[in-house]
Parts: C-alpha cells; sequence; structure tokens
C-alpha cells in the first residue's frame, strides 16, 4: 500500500534508542481512536421521513481536532462523504458503504444493518494514516456538528 | 534428438573431468524439477579431462573431425535464441577419419578465465560447459556437459551500517538499523527497529528478503522479483519507545551473491523489506538493498564440523 519516505535526513546523534519510560510502556497509547455508529433515530413523518445516526469519537489523535465529539448524520450525507473522499484522493481505496435500500427503510433489521456497515466505514476510514492527515473533509465529517458540504 | 545425448546408432560420448573425484559438487536445480551434482570449479583452474568416444556394435565411425569447445554462456529464458557468449576456448580432437574402435582423447584448457559465477535465475542463467561435436556429412553427434563456478569477488570494504528514519508525518516513525550493508552467504543480520511515534494501530511486522532479477538493457528491461523468505519479527502492537531485535541467518537461504550488470546482460540484487501491517491490513514497507557476496573458505561441508567435535568429544575419555 504505502511506502515510507524519509522523513528528514538522518541525524545519528539525535536518535535515542532509550530505555521505554514507564508511561510510554504502561500509558494510554497515541493510536488511542474510537469510532462508534449508534442512537438511530427516526424523524419527520411521510415522504420527509429519514433515519440518521449518531457518530461518536474518542481519539488522542492530533489530527482530529476534538479528543470527543457526537454528531448526527443521514445516509445520504454519508454517500455524499464517501464520493468527495473518492475525489479528494486517488491513491487512497475508500471503502463500500453498506448498500442503497429502497423497502423496509424504517424497519429494525435494516437500520441496524445500515448501522453496522457505515460504522465499519468509518472506523477503515478515519483510521487511515494518509487521510486523517491529507483530507479536508474527514474530519470536519466525523467530528464538527456544523459540517456544511456546500464548503467543501 | 539422440545425437544430442552423445548417443548415436553409431558412437556414445563420455566427458570426464581429471580430478574428478576429489572435486566438490554443487547441487543445482537445473530445471523446475530436476537437480543435479556438477563438478565445481574457479577462476583461473585449468579445465581438463577426457572425452570417450564408444562405438557401438562395433560398426566404423565416419566423420569430418572431433573438437572439443568450453563455452561460458549467458541464455535467456523467454527467448532461447538469445544467447551471449562471454568465454569460447576450442581445441580440435581429431582430423576428419575413421574411428574403428572406442578412442580416448585427452583435452586441457589451461589456466582458463572465468569471470563470472555460473548462474540459474528467474528469466535467466550463465553456465559453463565442455561440448564435444563429432562432425558428420548428415548430423553431428554432440555431448555437453556442464560444470559449475563460483566466484569470490569482494565488495569494495565498507564499514557503513543501513541506518535510516522512515515513516510518515505525524503517524509513524520508526529508526531501523541493520548492522552491515554487505553480508557474505551464511552471514547474519543483525539489527533493531525503534518506534518513535506510533499513531496508528498495528497488527505485525514482518522481514523479508526478496531478490530482484533484471535482465535486458534499457529501454526493454525487463524486472521480476520473488520473495526468498519472509518471516515475522514482532506480534502485537508496539507503542512509542519499543524496540525490536532482528537476527536473521542467511545460510538456510537460497541466495546467491549480488550480480550487478553481468557482461552488460543481466543484474540480480537482493533487498530487505521490512512491512508493517496495521488492524486494516494496510500495509507499510521499506525496501532497502544488501550487497551479498561469497567467501571463501566457508563453502565446507558441514558434516566435517559436526565429526570434529564429535572426536573431541571422545578425547575426554
Amino acid at each position: 500500500m504505502d511506502r515510507f519516505s524519509a522523513v528528514r535526513p538522518y541525524d545519528i546523534s539525535k536518535v535515542d534508542f532509550h530505555e521505554q519510560s514507564a508511561e510510554e510502556r504502561y500509558g494510554i497509547p497515541e493510536n488511542f481512536l474510537e469510532i462508534e455508529v449508534r442512537a438511530p433515530l427516526t424523524h419527520g413523518f411521510g415522504r420527509k421521513q429519514f433515519t440518521d445516526y449518531e457518530i461518536v469519537c474518542r481519539n488522542n489523535i492530533p489530527a482530529f481536532k476534538l479528543k470527543n465529539s457526537s454528531v448526527r448524520r443521514r445516509y445520504s450525507e454519508f454517500e455524499w462523504f464517501k464520493d468527495a473522499l473518492e475525489r479528494e484522493s486517488s491513491r487512497v481505496k475508500i471503502p463500500q458503504l453498506p448498500g442503497k435500500v429502497f423497502t423496509n427503510r424504517f424497519s429494525d433489521e435494516v437500520i441496524e444493518n445500515r448501522r453496522a456497515g457505515l460504522e465499519r466505514f468509518l472506523q477503515i476510514v478515519a483510521g487511515h494514516p494518509l487521510l486523517q492527515t491529507g483530507s479536508k473533509i474527514l474530519v470536519p465529517f466525523i467530528q464538527d456538528p456544523n459540517f456544511n458540504k456546500d464548503r467543501y | 534428438m539422440n545425437s544430442l545425448f552423445g548417443l548415436g546408432s553409431t558412437a556414445q560420448i563420455n566427458i570426464t573431468f581429471d580430478d574428478e573425484n576429489n572435486k566438490k559438487l554443487v547441487e543445482v536445480k537445473t530445471s523446475k524439477d530436476q537437480k543435479s551434482k556438477l563438478p565445481l570449479f574457479f577462476d583461473g583452474e585449468t579445465v581438463s579431462g577426457n572425452v570417450e568416444i564408444k562405438l557401438s556394435n562395433g560398426k566404423k565411425l565416419e566423420h569430418q573431425g572431433i573438437k572439443v569447445e568450453l563455452i561460458g554462456d549467458i541464455e535467456f529464458f523467454y527467448n532461447r535464441t538469445n544467447h551471449s557468449q562471454f568465454l569460447y576456448l576450442s581445441a580440435e580432437l581429431a582430423e576428419a577419419g575413421e574411428l574403428r574402435q572406442t578412442f580416448n582423447y585427452p583435452f586441457e584448457f589451461k589456466n582458463v578465465e572465468k569471470q563470472y559465477e555460473s548462474y540459474y535465475g528467474i528469466n535467466v542463467k550463465l553456465r559453463y560447459f565442455v561440448r564435444v561435436t563429432i562432425s558428420r556429412r548428415i548430423s553431428d553427434i554432440v555431448k555437453e556437459r556442464d560444470l559449475w563456478v563460483y566466484s569470490y569477488k569482494i565488495p569494495p570494504e565498507t564499514d557503513a551500517s543501513i541506518k535510516m528514519e522512515v515513516g510518515i508525518e505525524d503517524c509513524l516513525h520508526i529508526d531501523f538499523e541493520y548492522n552491515k550493508s554487505r553480508y557474505h552467504l551464511k552471514d547474519v543480520i543483525v539489527g533493531k527497529i525503534f518506534f518513535s511515534l506510533v499513531r496508528i494501530k498495528i497488527k505485525h511486522m514482518e522481514l523479508s528478503i526478496i531478490r530482484r532479477e533484471t535482465t535486458g538493457a534499457p529501454p526493454n528491461q525487463y524486472n521480476e522479483s520473488e520473495v526468498i523468505t519472509k518471516f515475522e519479527i514482532m506480534d502485537g502492537a508496539p507503542v512509542k519507545g519499543e524496540t525490536i531485535p532482528i537476527r536473521l541467518f542467511l545460510s538456510g537461504f537460497d541466495l546467491t551473491p549480488t550480480y550487478r550488470d553481468i557482461n552488460k546482460k543481466f543484474s540480480t540484487r537482493y533487498y530487505l523489506n521490512l512491512i508493517l501491517i496495521d488492524e486494516e491490513n494496510r500495509r507499510y514497507f521499506k525496501q532497502q538493498e544488501i550487497t551479498i557476496y561469497r567467501l571463501k573458505g566457508l563453502d565446507i561441508n558441514k558434516q566435517k564440523n559436526i565429526l570434529y567435535i564429535n572426536y573431541n568429544n571422545l578425547l575426554k575419555y
């Protein structure tokens, strides 16, 4: 997938193959990232009915502006998000979303399958190092409650 | 076809080398399922032996001349007509005439320069062989016998180890070190990997040795790689500050020395490939070339060593 490149010219005096400190060894690792898609809620009536989901993110990664966040998104927004990610970077392979559904959109089983699929999608995408640092929409989509796709 | 094996209805050719019983034999994979044991020769060594021409049926053999050739040849698998001879010596064994009985012709090619090592590779092979030809009006009788050559050219001395910091900005920084940049065939690669930044979830880390063979010249250069070995050096998620040791014994693997631009026809290079795999099976890798060479004195039979140790133990009692 990805080839490392040299980060900076090698300076041996700076390399410190030190013994790990207790904090390094037993503390919270620097790669703490938890993404959950939960609490589906159906809003509205009749033709305007739709289901949205809560995206919860807990992390200690600098690329994410907030250590804790919670936003609500619906399936069509995920579709936009996936397309936008694909347009943003041709190098990265974006996983599939759970499929479109035309009947029984509000049945518990369908919603649960969709929820699980969306969670899987976000876990793969949020953990991708090139997207974390290179994408302009990844972090806002996951964390910004005032996210407006027209801005991107 | 028969005549290629030196078997004709009239004659059979046997080629033997002088002192063959004392020569070291090298086991070589001559084709996909075939292995042969070939006698070992060195640069500057004389290639001498005997050609026995055995007549069958007591019939006499009329011929236009018998010659012996010593050939060093580079052959490409995908294009068998594409040969490049870098060594050619010949000697006439007999003028046109008639053979009435089995006859022996000794031959000697003195102090032959053998510049390159024998090599059977992915798309190319370099071979040395003796070829005897009995010329006849309608069809020649030809027999070939391969030999194997080792070369002990040592690459220039360098104390340089391989040290590098690689990574993905803000996500993963590792410092790795291999103790040398040139290794002999029975050497050990000793090194370490130090994690200075780990913001991804790593599942495990592997080290592999890759052979990359380059054939042809630009613009028609063709590369083909194969993985000689791959093994896991770390299982589980490292965190910042962890050091993972590496110890890789080369003698267990099917390696050759590094060949650079042999007769301008091909190169065979070796790379250490460090691969990290994260929880979503994304792979992060860094390849680093190492130079491999053959060291004199280390091609001894391991069996001899074992016997020696046992003998020493016996002396105590």
